[in-house]
């Protein structure tokens, strides 16, 4: 039997968000401008490629490690913001991963909500979006 | 007939948010000057380290303004930097809304450096 193609729900905006998560502020950017976008209604879509895909690793737990100048406070993992952000806009926000990127780089035990497809399936993505905005470098 | 061909005006946003004024960053500038003399509606926003160009003097953007150009910069990276008392007049805080509101607008072509 064939194998049934995945379905991409249609979107306003596909994000293509590459670089490294900790190099410079552009996860929290990133992160922002999704947000913002929900709230206003728009649906989205973010495909994580390079080292974007290491921010939905379970294995980062639900928070960041302690900050030592602010020991009280803990801080939310970027896994647990993106699993936040999708439970929250259940029929607007979908998040994908670049299979090769992430296994390349060790990263293979993702959110169960991340759908890690294989490179050349981003033209399918490309075809469900009004819009592309790519985000970063790999 | 395409829409560039009936010279149309198109809007774009332009999205700097590379640290200091690479030799890159000041060329993607000059873009948005050669599409605002072109009557083209362009917003430039300046995020993360992007934010340092609006502080002093610089130019590049004077003539992208004078050109008709719109200068947003990013009140968070600026509040985070603490140089809100620097910036120049015409540079323009705004909160990420406002850029969410440009890019989900699917008549505004939005390119990121």
């Amino acid at each position: 039997m064939a194998l049934m193609a995945r379905r991409i729900p249609t979107t306003d905006v596909l994000v293509t968000f590459m670089g490294a998560p900790h190099r410079t502020d552009l996860t929290t950017t990133v992160l922002r401008l999704v947000q913002s976008m929900l709230e206003q209604g728009g649906r989205v879509q973010v495909w994580a490629c390079g080292y974007a895909t290491m921010l939905t690793q379970q294995s980062l737990g639900e928070f960041k490690p302690r900050d030592l100048a602010d020991w009280s406070t803990r801080h939310l993992s970027t896994a647990t913001i993106v699993q936040e952000m999708l439970r929250a806009f259940p029929d607007q926000l979908y998040w994908y991963g670049c299979r090769f990127c992430s296994d390349d780089r060790g990263a293979t035990d993702h959110l169960p909500e991340i759908a890690m497809r294989a490179p050349h399936a981003y033209a399918a993505n490309l075809a469900a979006t009004g819009k592309t905005v790519l985000i970063g470098v790999i | 007939m395409s829409r560039v061909l009936r010279r149309e005006a198109l809007r774009y946003l332009l999205v700097e948010s590379q640290e200091s004024a690479t030799e890159e960053a000041l060329a993607f500038v000059g873009d948005g000057v050669a599409q605002a003399r072109g009557g083209h509606e362009v917003t430039l926003f300046l995020v993360q380290g992007g934010v340092s160009l609006a502080l002093g003097h610089r130019p590049e953007l004077s003539d992208f303004v004078e050109a008709g150009g719109r200068l947003l910069v990013d009140r968070f990276s600026v509040d985070q930097r603490g140089i809100s008392a620097a910036l120049r007049p015409d540079a323009v805080p705004v909160e990420m809304d406002a850029i969410a509101r440009l890019v989900l607008d699917p008549e505004v072509r939005t390119v990121w450096h």
